[in-house]
């Protein structure tokens, strides 16, 4: 039975969901001190963010990992281009593993631009790069489709015969991208936690595409946004935990890779160089805002799978990488009120994203504050009904008068405006006895 | 100014704020072995012994060069670990709370062993199951590492969990004493 967008965003959402809630329950007595605990060592991290980023070069450097600093995007993808164009011949193949900071700087536009061959190795981003799509969710790229998409694509790029079986589906995907691995120069991965004690870069995945990419190629490039480095190897724990509970309901993550150096003299095989760009792309000013506890993010998607919002629209309709109530606060603290202050809109303010945050963001409180700014910025103001709303709504005296009218409106045979779009399915209540006010006013 | 000067001035120093001591985890009870068995079997993986490997008569395998050479048995050493139907290596600890593993980069240890081949066979000492990840992070080896939880997985066509999409499909681990 094919199912639309909506069915397949609205199932996986609302399943994440509910694992995610049975796995913490079981992993923590308490989960709601473990989040607040993993939420100060964040604040620590923001705190002390100039030392631990030095601390984690200089270990990184003493290992022989290359550390490389990116102010912003257009710094980074030179970097990475610069890396690639020294090491590997024009059109060789990059395989990428799945990384949001790669995503936030444009990476494959920017590699493909200097001619060398992106390759996406995760399932999902595979599957978005070959549609030429963009991923929907943080965690779950592919969220917006179904099996019957999928398969038609594989169809298309010949990769086997048609099939409608997600496990042969992901044979054929493995088969075609098993080549990519093997003649891949360069591989290119995120960070999900960087130790500034050691050095030591964690990534964590369950499809083991990010540990064929940062192993069979001769060359690792690590990206990373500078807000992801913890103080100690001791508080990788409580965070391979959260990420793994809060993202997909799982007590681990298949493989938590922890990479500490290239290849050592010892070693039989890993890559030859290994190399960090540290990537700021506006994260530094974040850190003096009104927005700084945004940076406390490890990237889980639980707030997107239990946002009412993201359930109904899923991740595109957010226009950026960044998408649900992360994206609505993330977009506009890095790219400005006047540019996506208009996403600040696109929550109902329930309450449910904080709830779930494995960091405790107070993501409600900045959507409100977001509102208020882009509102006095001039950004998203209201469309014209419910500006004459909210004027009726701020004016008693225009309110008294709007209400005597009812009775009339109500009698009068035309389409009540609500009646479209949002209101289209929907009943209007029903006016009953009299008016609030007056009632109050004669109160005995 | 360099990039990382640019981005350090703009981060500044810091006001003091005070670092939590580590999250301590928790604490298991029982027998670990049991612990770390039913654990595995969640994941999908199995807690197998040396007698399973003769069903793998035949099959082309990678292994460490630390793996006792006993269990390679009735099995065709391959140098390729990509064509290999199976790859056997030492495990350096196992967790009982999630049915983990570690393995570390090291001399005659592959990273591509655990990874490449459809089938991995982890050899693990029963006297080296460890209660919770906190504990394998505390002896974590000044080398690159892998905790592996359980065969590759991917559930990202429709929520449907498909095994064996990148890295292995089946994970044995073999106890020895």
């Amino acid at each position: 039975m094919a199912q639309s967008t909506t069915d397949s965003v609205r199932r996986a959402t609302t399943g994440a969901s509910n694992a995610r809630v049975a796995t913490l329950d079981r992993t923590f007595k308490d989960p709601g001190s473990a989040r607040h605990h993993a939420a100060a060592i964040k604040d620590y991290v923001l705190d002390h963010l100039g030392e631990l980023l030095q601390q984690l070069e200089a270990n990184c450097t003493s290992h022989g990992i290359r550390v490389h600093w990116a102010v912003d995007s257009a710094s980074a993808n030179e970097i990475i281009v610069g890396i690639c164009r020294s090491a590997a011949p024009d059109g060789a193949i990059v395989a990428k593993a799945k990384s949001m900071a790669t995503e936030e700087i444009h990476l494959n536009h920017h590699l493909e631009a200097a001619g060398f061959t992106p390759v996406e190795t995760d399932l999902g981003e595979f599957i978005v790069q070959i549609d030429h799509d963009t991923p929907s969710h943080i965690v779950a790229p592919i969220i917006h489709k179904n099996r019957f998409d999928i398969a038609k694509s594989f169809e298309r790029e010949k990769l086997g015969p048609y099939t409608e079986v997600p496990e042969e589906l992901a044979m054929q995907a493995r088969g075609h991208l098993r080549e990519s691995f093997k003649s891949a120069t360069i591989g290119v991965s995120g960070v999900n936690f960087a130790v500034a004690e050691t050095g030591r870069l964690v990534i964590v995945e369950n499809e083991g595409n990010n540990r064929l990419s940062t192993t069979a190629p001769r060359i690792h490039i690590a990206v990373m946004g500078i807000e992801k480095v913890l103080p100690r190897e001791a508080d990788l724990p409580l965070f391979l935990r959260l990420i793994a509970g809060s993202a997909t309901g799982q007590r681990a993550t298949t493989y938590m890779h922890g990479v500490l150096a290239p290849r050592r003299s010892d070693e039989p095989d890993g890559p030859d160089e290994v190399h960090l760009v540290l990537l700021d792309n506006g994260r530094s000013a974040v850190l003096h805002g009104d927005y700084r506890e945004i940076l406390r993010c490890i990237r889980c998607g639980a707030c997107q799978n239990t946002c009412p919002v993201y359930r109904q629209t899923s991740g595109h309709a957010y226009g950026h990488v960044y998408s649900g109530p992360i994206g609505a606060v993330l977009a506009p603290a890095l790219e400005g009120i006047t540019a996506m202050g208009h996403l600040a809109k696109s929550s109902s303010l329930c309450g449910a994203c904080e709830e779930v945050c494995p960091v405790q963001i107070p993501i409600p409180r900045m959507l409100l504050q977001l509102r208020d700014e882009a509102f006095r910025a001039g950004v998203a103001r209201d469309s014209a009904p419910w500006s004459v709303y909210a004027f009726g709504a701020t004016h008693p005296s225009t309110w008294r008068a709007g209400l005597k009218m009812l009775p009339l409106a109500e009698a009068t045979p035309v389409p009540h405006p609500l009646k479209s779009g949002w209101g289209e399915f929907r009943e209007l209540p029903h006016r009953r006895g009299r008016h609030f006010r007056a009632w109050w006013a004669d109160r005995p | 100014m360099s990039d990382r000067e640019r981005i350090l001035s703009v981060i500044g120093g810091s006001t003091g704020v005070a670092l939590p001591s580590p999250w301590p985890g928790p604490s298991l009870e029982g027998a670990l072995e049991n612990r770390f068995e039913s654990e595995l079997k969640t994941l999908g993986a199995e807690l197998v012994t040396a007698d399973r490997l003769k069903e793998l008569a035949g099959a082309s395998v990678f292994a460490d060069s630390d793996v006792p050479e006993p269990l390679l048995r009735g099995l065709v050493r391959t140098e390729d670990v990509w064509s290999a139907d199976l790859g056997i290596t030492l495990a350096d600890y196992g967790i009982a709370d999630t049915g983990s593993l570690l393995l570390t980069a090291g001399p005659g240890r592959n990273r591509l062993a655990s990874l490449a081949p459809p089938h991995h066979i982890a050899v693990l000492s029963r006297t080296r199951i460890l209660d919770t990840a906190e504990a394998a992070i505390e002896v974590l080896p000044s080398r690159t590492a892998v905790i592996v939880s359980g065969p590759s997985r991917t559930a990202d066509i429709e929520g449907v969990i498909v095994r064996g999409i990148h890295g292995p499909r089946r994970l044995w681990v073999l106890l020895t004493d």
